[in-house]
C-alpha cells in the first residue's frame, strides 16, 4: 500500500528563506503558540495515493489570499507522482545554478526539504494514539480530511569556508560566511544542550517538566543547570528554528524520540584536508561523548630533499655556504654577506657570540665594507622584536638554523642506515 | 544526467553517485587562475607557499609520513594485544624499536600510550559514577542521534594532478583519521598531525549511494512511516557535492516506495 505525501522545499540564505518550488519567492518562518515553525507563503506539492484520490478527492480552493507584506499562508497543489519528482529536480536545478553563477566555489545556503506523510484518519488513529506529540509538531492537523502522521526533514547544510575565497571576498560574501558559521555554531550549541540534558539524572529532569515543580528540587536542578544548559537555544538562527524538533525531545523517551542522522562528506584530496578537518571538528562538537575521544598525534618530519643533503656542514665549500644561506628559512638570511671564503668548517667553528658579532654589533671589521646598513635595516624590518631582543637576534637565529641543519643531517644519516 | 567527470574507481566500476553536473570540475579553471596570480605576485624576501602547493611539492614526504604512521599504528595494535609477543616489551624498548625502524616516528608510541591511559582513566571515572555510566551507555547505544562520515573517492583529474588520500577510514573502529601536514617556517620541517575522530558510522570511498541510503536513510524512513518525525542533515564542504545529490535522490526513492 502506498501513502500520500506532501513536499515542501525551500532554502535558508542568511536570515531569509526562499521557496525553491516557486522560483525563489521570499517566504517567512513563523512560529505558532506551540513554538512549531511554519513556512508562510511556501508552495507545497501533494501527491495522493490511488486509494486516497478516490476517498478524498482534491478540492481546488486551497489557496488563501494574502496581502503584499504577508503572503498567502500556503499554496497547496495536487499533482501526480511524476510531476512532483520533476518539480523537486527543477528545484534542485534552481539551487545549483544559483550556486554556480553567484559563487562558483561553494554553496552558500541551507536547503531544507520536508516530506510529510498523509493518511486517512481511520488507519492513522492507532499511530496518533501512541504519539500525539508528533501530531502537534506537524503543524496543520489535517488536509482535506487526511491526517498528517510522519515527517522527514532533509537539510543540505552550506559548505564550510574555503581557503581560496578568503583572499578575495566581498563584504557581502563575508557576511554570508559569517551567517553560515553562526548557523553552524547555533546548531552545535543546540545539540550540545540536548546531550547535556540527556546526561542529567532523571530526577532532575522531572522537575524540568512544566507543572510539577517543587522548591527543593528546583533549587538542586538550577545548580546543575549552571554547568550544563538544559534548554536548547534553538531561537538563535533560522536553521535551528527549522530543526527545532531535533533538540526539544528528551532523549530519555525512547519510544517517541526524534531521530537525527548527520552525514558528513569528506574529501581525501590533500588540498582539501583542512576543510575535511574543519567539517569533522564541527560535527564532532555536536556530540560531547564523541568529542572527548578525539585525539591528535603530532610527528615532525625532516625534509631532506635538496642540494646539500648528503654533505656534512663541515665539508661545505664557500659557495655551498652561500647557497645554504640564500635558501634556508625561506630566504631569511639571503641578504647576509659573510666574510669572503668562509666555508662550512669555518662556519661551524664560530660560536653564537662570534656569529652575532659577524652580523651585527661592533665588530664590523669582520664584514665587507658596504653591506652593513642594508643588512641591519632588513633585520629590523623583517623581525619586529623588542629593542632588547633585537640585539644579537640575527646571529642567534643563524646559529639556531645551523644547528637545526646539523640535526637534520644526523636524522638523514639514521634513516639512510635504516633503509640499508 | 550526464557524467562529466567520468569517474571510475580502481576496480573499473563506474561510480553510481558521482554523476552530478556541478562540482569541482567547474572550479578547476578558477583554481588555475588563482595559482597563476599567486605565482606571479611580488612578495618580500621570503617565499610564501600555500598548503596546496607544498602538499604537492613535498608529496613524497607526505605519503611516506602517512605510510609510517600506518606502520607504527599496526605495530602498536600488536603491542597492545596481550596475546601478541610484542606485548611483552616495555614501553622504552618499544619506543627504541620504532625509532630504529622508522626514524622520527618515536613520538607516536608515547602518544599512543597517553591515549590508552586517558581512555583507561575515563573508564575508571565512569565506573565510579553508576548513574552517569548508565546514561552514557544509553547514549552510546542510542541510535536517535547518529553522526556519520563518508569519504568521497579521488576524481580522475585529481589523481592525474598527483593527489593522494589524506583521509583514512577505519571501518572496524568506525574512526576517521586525517593526516594534515604543516610546513615549518624554516621550510625544512613538516609537522604532521594525525587526528582521529571516532564517529557512529563511517563509510569508505567505495560505498555506493544506495549502501549509505539503505543503512542511514531507510531507518529514518521507517520511523516516519510509523508516524514519528526524523531529520537528515547533510554536511559537507564544497567539492564533496554528495549532500546535494542525495537530497535530490531521496524524495524520488521515497515516493517511488510510497506510490508503488
Amino acid at each position: 500500500m502506498g501513502s500520500s505525501v506532501e513536499v515542501t522545499f525551500y532554502e535558508i540564505h542568511g536570515k531569509k528563506c526562499y521557496d525553491l518550488l516557486s522560483q525563489r519567492k521570499v517566504v517567512h518562518l513563523r512560529s505558532d503558540q506551540n513554538e512549531v515553525v511554519h513556512i508562510r507563503g511556501a508552495r507545497s506539492l501533494v501527491c495522493l495515493s490511488p486509494s486516497d484520490v478516490v476517498n478524498f478527492p482534491p478540492k481546488t480552493s486551497q489557496q488563501t489570499s494574502g496581502t503584499k507584506d504577508e503572503p498567502a499562508a500556503e499554496t497547496i497543489e495536487y499533482t501526480d507522482y511524476g510531476t512532483m519528482v520533476t518539480a523537486v529536480h527543477e528545484a534542485m536545478k534552481i539551487r545549483s545554478s544559483e550556486v554556480t553563477e553567484r559563487n562558483p566555489i561553494s554553496s552558500r545556503s541551507h536547503a531544507v526539504c520536508i516530506i510529510k506523510l498523509l493518511s486517512p484518519p481511520l488507519s492513522v488513529s492507532k499511530a496518533t494514539a501512541s504519539s500525539n506529540h508528533s501530531d502537534a509538531d506537524l503543524g496543520r492537523n489535517d488536509l482535506n480530511g487526511l491526517t498528517y502522521y510522519g515527517k522527514l526533514t532533509m537539510v543540505d547544510l552550506a559548505g564550510s569556508e574555503r581557503n581560496y575565497e578568503t583572499t578575495k571576498m566581498t563584504a557581502a560574501q563575508h557576511r554570508e560566511s559569517a551567517d553560515i558559521n553562526f548557523a553552524l555554531m547555533a546548531l552545535k550549541d543546540c545539540f550540545r544542550a540536548y546531550f547535556a540534558r540527556s546526561l542529567l539524572p532523571k530526577t532532575i529532569l522531572k522537575t524540568k517538566t512544566p507543572g510539577g515543580t517543587d522548591l527543593p528540587q528546583t533549587l538542586s536542578s538550577s545548580s546543575t543547570s549552571d554547568s550544563c544548559p538544559t534548554r536548547a537555544p534553538y531561537r538563535a538562527s533560522p536553521l535551528t528554528r527549522v530543526l527545532r524538533e531535533c533538540f526539544v525531545d528528551s532523549p530519555n523517551h525512547t519510544d517517541r524520540r526524534h531521530h537525527t542522522t548527520i552525514i558528513t562528506t569528506l574529501s581525501p584530496n590533500p588540498s582539501d584536508v583542512q576543510h575535511s578537518l574543519n567539517s569533522l571538528e564541527h560535527v564532532v562538537l555536536m556530540n560531547p561523548s564523541l568529542q572527548s575521544q578525539v585525539h591528535e598525534v603530532i610527528v615532525e618530519v625532516p625534509l631532506l630533499e635538496g642540494f646539500l643533503s648528503g654533505i656534512p656542514i663541515s665539508a661545505w665549500t664557500a659557495e655551498q655556504v652561500l647557497f645554504w644561506l640564500s635558501t634556508t628559512n625561506n630566504g631569511r638570511f639571503s641578504q647576509l654577506i659573510l666574510p669572503p671564503g668562509l666555508d662550512g668548517n669555518g662556519l661551524m667553528k664560530l660560536n653564537m657570540v662570534s656569529l652575532s658579532a659577524l652580523c651585527e654589533g661592533t665588530l664590523r671589521a669582520a664584514r665587507q665594507d658596504d653591506e652593513g646598513s642594508a643588512w641591519v635595516v632588513q633585520g629590523v624590518a623583517s623581525d619586529d622584536v623588542s629593542a632588547g631582543a633585537r640585539h644579537n637576534y640575527l646571529g642567534r637565529a643563524l646559529w639556531a638554523a645551523l644547528r637545526r641543519e646539523q640535526q637534520l643531517q644526523r636524522l638523514g644519516e639514521q634513516s639512510a642506515k635504516a633503509t640499508v | 544526467m550526464e557524467n562529466p567527470l567520468n569517474v571510475v574507481n580502481p576496480e573499473g566500476i563506474q561510480w553510481s553517485w558521482v554523476d552530478f553536473s556541478m562540482g569541482e570540475d567547474v572550479r578547476t579553471e578558477s583554481r588555475l587562475q588563482q595559482d597563476e596570480t599567486w605565482r606571479n605576485a611580488v612578495s618580500d624576501g621570503r617565499s610564501h607557499v600555500s598548503h596546496r602547493e607544498y602538499s604537492n611539492i613535498h608529496c613524497r614526504e607526505f605519503i611516506n609520513a602517512i605510510d609510517d604512521y600506518k606502520t607504527v599504528k599496526f605495530l602498536l595494535s600488536a603491542y597492545s594485544k596481550p596475546t601478541n609477543v610484542l606485548s611483552r616489551l616495555n614501553i622504552e624498548l618499544m619506543t627504541q624499536i620504532v625509532d630504529f625502524a622508522l626514524p622520527g616516528q618515536a613520538p607516536l608510541v608515547a602518544a599512543n600510550e597517553m591515549i590508552k591511559n586517558a581512555k583507561a582513566d575515563a573508564v575508571l571515572a565512569l565506573t565510579s559514577d553508576i548513574a552517569l555510566q548508565e546514561s552514557v551507555n544509553a547514549l552510546s547505544n542510542l541510535n536517535s542521534f547518529r553522526i556519520t562520515a563518508r569519504c568521497r573517492p579521488l576524481f580522475g583529474y585529481e589523481k592525474d594532478g598527483g593527489a593522494y588520500y589524506t583521509v583514512d577510514v577505519l571501518l572496524s573502529s568506525s574512526e576517521v583519521v586525517t593526516h594534515n601536514g604543516k610546513l615549518a617556517r624554516g621550510g625544512r620541517w613538516l609537522t604532521m598531525s594525525h587526528k582521529t575522530f571516532p564517529l557512529n558510522k563511517v563509510w569508505r570511498s567505495d560505498a555506493t549511494n544506495s549502501d549509505v541510503c539503505q543503512y542511514e536513510v531507510e531507518p529514518l524512513l521507517s520511523r516516519v512511516r510509523e508516524g514519528h518525525s526524523s531529520s537528515l542533515l547533510c554536511f559537507g564542504q564544497t567539492g564533496t557535492v554528495f549532500d546535494t545529490l542525495e537530497c535530490s535522490n531521496i524524495p524520488s526513492n521515497y515516493t517511488n516506495f510510497s506510490s508503488s
